[in-house]
C-alpha cells in the first residue's frame, strides 16, 4: 500500500516554435490517496491525465509543486506502470519479459516469481512465448503480471484497455478488480471512459479540459461490479452531468 | 525458448495434428517454386557460360576452369593461399566488428563524437579501396599488415553506418517503461539496446564483409607474394585465362559459404521472434 501526495502540481510545455505560447497542461492538482484504494483520474482527451502519471512514475518531472509516494520523491518509489500499449520487449519470451523487470533474486528465483504472477493472469502456458505470438489482450495481461510481480507501492494505469475490443476489455476490467481486490495495492488509474472510471474505482478524481482537478468523488458501491449493473449506470449518468455542468458556462461563453 | 512449429505439433492429437498438416501439393508446383527459380537461375548461368567460353577464345569454359582449379590443388597452391586470405580477412573483420559497433553507438550516444566523425566516415565510405590498396602497398610493401589495415578502413563505415541507425531506431517507449520501472543501465543496455540493434549489425557486418574480404583481395593482388588475389594476379601475368577464372572462383565460394553457412544463421538468429508472430498468424 502507498500513500500518494501532489501538492499544487503544474506541468508547463515549452512552446515548439516561435511566436507560439507555452502549453499550460496541468495546473495545481492537489490531492491524497493511500491505502488499498482504486483511484482514478477522469477527464477528457488532453486534459493532462496521461502526463500526471508519467510525473508520478518519475519519467517526467512537475514543473512545479511536489510528487511524494510514501514520504519519498516520487522517482525514488517502486512503481509498477501498465501503459496504453503493453511496451513489452519484442525480442524477448513472456518469461524474460517479466525477469526483465525483477531485479531481486537469482535468475532462478526471478523466473519463478514471474511464472506465479503470469499463472494470476491466467498466462502460465504462455511464458515461452514471444510477444508477437500473443493476442492484444493476452499481452497486456501480460503487462498487468508485470507490473504486479514487482510488488509495487503504487500500481500506475494509463487507459490500458482502450486499444482492446469491447468484449476483451468487459473481461479484464473483471479480472482487474479480482486482482486489486485479492492484494493490498494502491492503484491510480486514467481513464477518459466514465463508465470503466465508475466500474473500477474507490474514488474518481475528475478533471477539466484545462488541466484541473474540478470534482472528487467516492464511488460507494460494492465490489465486484459488473458493467450492466444499474447502480453502475446511475453513477455513470451523474458524473457525466457533472462534467456538462462544468464545461457548459465555457460553452455558452 | 518456443520450439519449433514440428515440436509443437509432434505433441498434439492425431486429429488436432492433421489439421495442421500443410496441404497436399501438386508434384508439379515444384516447377514454380522458389527453390525451382534458384537451380534454374544457377543451371541458365553455367550454360551461358559454357557457350560463351565455347564460342569466344579469351573466356575458359566452366569445365576448363575446374580443370585448372584441380591443377592448382594437386600443385598444393589452393589451401595455403587460401588460409593465408581467410586469416587476414578474420583478423581485420574482428577489428571491423568491434571499431563498428563502438563508434556507431558513440555516435548514437554522443552528439559530439557524430558531429566529430561525419565527415569521416563519409570519406572512409566514399573513398575506393583501391586508392587503399595502392598507399599500403607504398607504405608497408609486401607485409600482412596493409590488407589487414585496407579491410579495416574499407568495411568499418559502412557497419558504423547501420549501428548507428540502429542504435538511434531503440524504442523509445521501451525505454521509458524501463526508467519507469527502474531497469538498471546494464540491463536495459543487454536486454534493450543490443537486441533491438541486433538485426541492424547483421545487416551491416553482412556488407562489410564482402567490403572487407574485397578489399584484401585487392592488396594482395597490388602488393604481395601470398593469397588468393596474389594468385590471381600470377595468372593474369601469365595470361592465363583458366587460371584467372579459377581463383576468381575460389574467390566467390568462400564468400558464398561463409554468407551462406554462417551470416545467413546468423541473421535468422536475430529475426527468430519476429518469425515466431509470423508463425502465429
Amino acid at each position: 500500500m502507498a500513500r500518494l501526495v501532489a501538492r499544487d502540481v503544474m506541468k508547463v510545455f515549452p512552446p515548439t516554435r516561435a511566436g507560439q505560447d507555452p502549453v499550460v497542461a496541468l495546473r495545481n492538482i492537489s490531492f491524497e490517496a493511500e491505502g488499498h484504494a482504486f483511484v482514478t483520474l477522469v477527464g477528457p482527451s488532453g486534459c493532462g491525465k496521461s502526463t500526471f502519471l508519467n510525473m508520478v512514475s518519475g519519467i517526467d518531472n512537475p514543473s512545479a509543486g511536489t510528487l511524494e509516494v510514501n514520504g519519498k520523491a516520487a522517482d525514488e518509489a517502486r512503481i509498477g506502470y501498465v501503459f496504453q500499449d503493453p511496451r513489452l520487449l519484442p525480442w524477448k519470451t513472456v518469461i524474460q519479459n517479466m525477469e526483465y523487470v525483477l531485479d531481486e533474486g537469482s535468475h532462478e528465483e526471478r523466473v519463478a516469481r514471474g511464472r506465479e504472477f503470469l499463472d494470476k493472469v491466467n498466462l502460465g502456458g504462455s511464458a515461452e512465448m514471444y510477444p508477437g505470438q500473443l493476442s492484444g489482450g493476452m499481452q497486456q495481461r501480460v503487462g498487468i503480471a508485470r507490473a504486479l510481480a514487482i510488488e509495487p507501492d503504487l500500481l500506475l494505469m494509463d487507459e490500458p484497455f482502450s486499444h482492446l475490443d469491447a468484449i476483451t476489455a468487459r473481461d479484464l476490467r473483471v479480472e482487474l478488480q479480482r486482482l486489486w481486490l485479492d492484494t493490498d495495492t494502491t492503484i491510480l488509474f486514467v481513464t477518459h471512459d466514465v463508465l470503466e472510471a465508475v466500474l473500477l474505482s474507490s474514488r474518481v478524481i475528475m478533471m477539466s479540459s484545462q488541466g484541473r482537478v474540478f470534482r472528487d468523488l467516492t464511488i460507494d458501491l460494492p465490489f465486484p461490479r459488473l458493467q450492466t449493473d444499474r447502480d453502475v449506470a446511475i453513477q455513470q449518468s451523474e458524473i457525466l452531468e457533472l462534467f456538462e455542468e462544468m464545461e457548459r458556462p465555457m460553452v455558452d461563453a | 525458448m518456443s520450439g519449433s512449429v514440428a515440436d509443437v505439433r509432434s505433441g498434439l492429437p492425431a486429429e488436432v495434428a492433421d489439421l495442421l498438416a500443410p496441404p497436399a501439393r501438386p508434384w508439379w508446383k515444384w516447377a514454380v517454386s522458389d527453390r525451382a527459380a534458384r537451380y534454374t537461375a544457377r543451371i541458365m548461368f553455367l550454360l551461358i557460360w559454357q557457350w560463351a567460353g565455347t564460342v569466344f577464345d579469351d573466356i575458359p569454359t566452366p569445365l576448363s576452369t575446374v580443370e585448372f582449379l584441380i591443377e592448382e590443388f594437386r600443385a598444393g597452391e589452393v589451401w595455403p593461399n587460401v588460409a593465408i586470405s581467410v586469416i587476414r580477412a578474420t583478423i581485420g573483420l574482428a577489428f571491423v566488428l568491434v571499431f563498428g559497433v563502438a563508434i556507431g553507438i558513440a555516435m548514437a550516444r554522443w552528439w559530439r563524437v557524430r558531429y566529430f566523425l561525419t565527415d569521416l566516415i563519409l570519406v572512409g565510405i566514399t573513398l575506393p579501396a583501391f586508392i587503399w590498396a595502392l598507399l599500403v602497398v607504398m607504405w608497408w610493401g609486401f607485409s600482412n599488415i596493409g590488407p589487414i589495415a585496407v579491410c579495416i578502413v574499407s568495411a568499418t563505415p559502412q557497419l558504423v553506418v547501420n549501428t548507428f541507425q540502429g542504435a538511434t531506431a531503440t524504442p523509445g517507449k521501451l525505454l521509458s517503461m524501463s526508467d519507469a520501472y527502474r531497469v538498471k543501465n546494464r540491463r536495459q543496455f543487454r536486454w534493450l539496446v543490443i537486441p533491438s540493434m541486433a538485426e541492424y549489425i547483421a545487416a551491416g557486418y553482412r556488407s562489410a564483409i564482402l567490403a572487407g574480404w574485397g578489399a584484401v583481395l585487392l592488396v594482395e593482388w597490388f602488393g604481395n607474394d601470398k593469397g588468393v588475389g596474389f594468385r590471381a594476379h600470377y595468372w593474369y601475368d601469365a595470361r592465363s585465362f583458366d587460371g584467372m577464372m579459377a581463383w576468381g572462383l575460389v574467390m566467390m565460394l568462400i564468400i558464398l559459404a561463409f554468407d551462406r553457412l554462417v551470416m545467413d544463421r546468423v541473421v535468422t538468429h536475430f529475426r527468430r521472434w519476429r518469425i515466431g508472430g509470423q508463425q502465429w498468424s
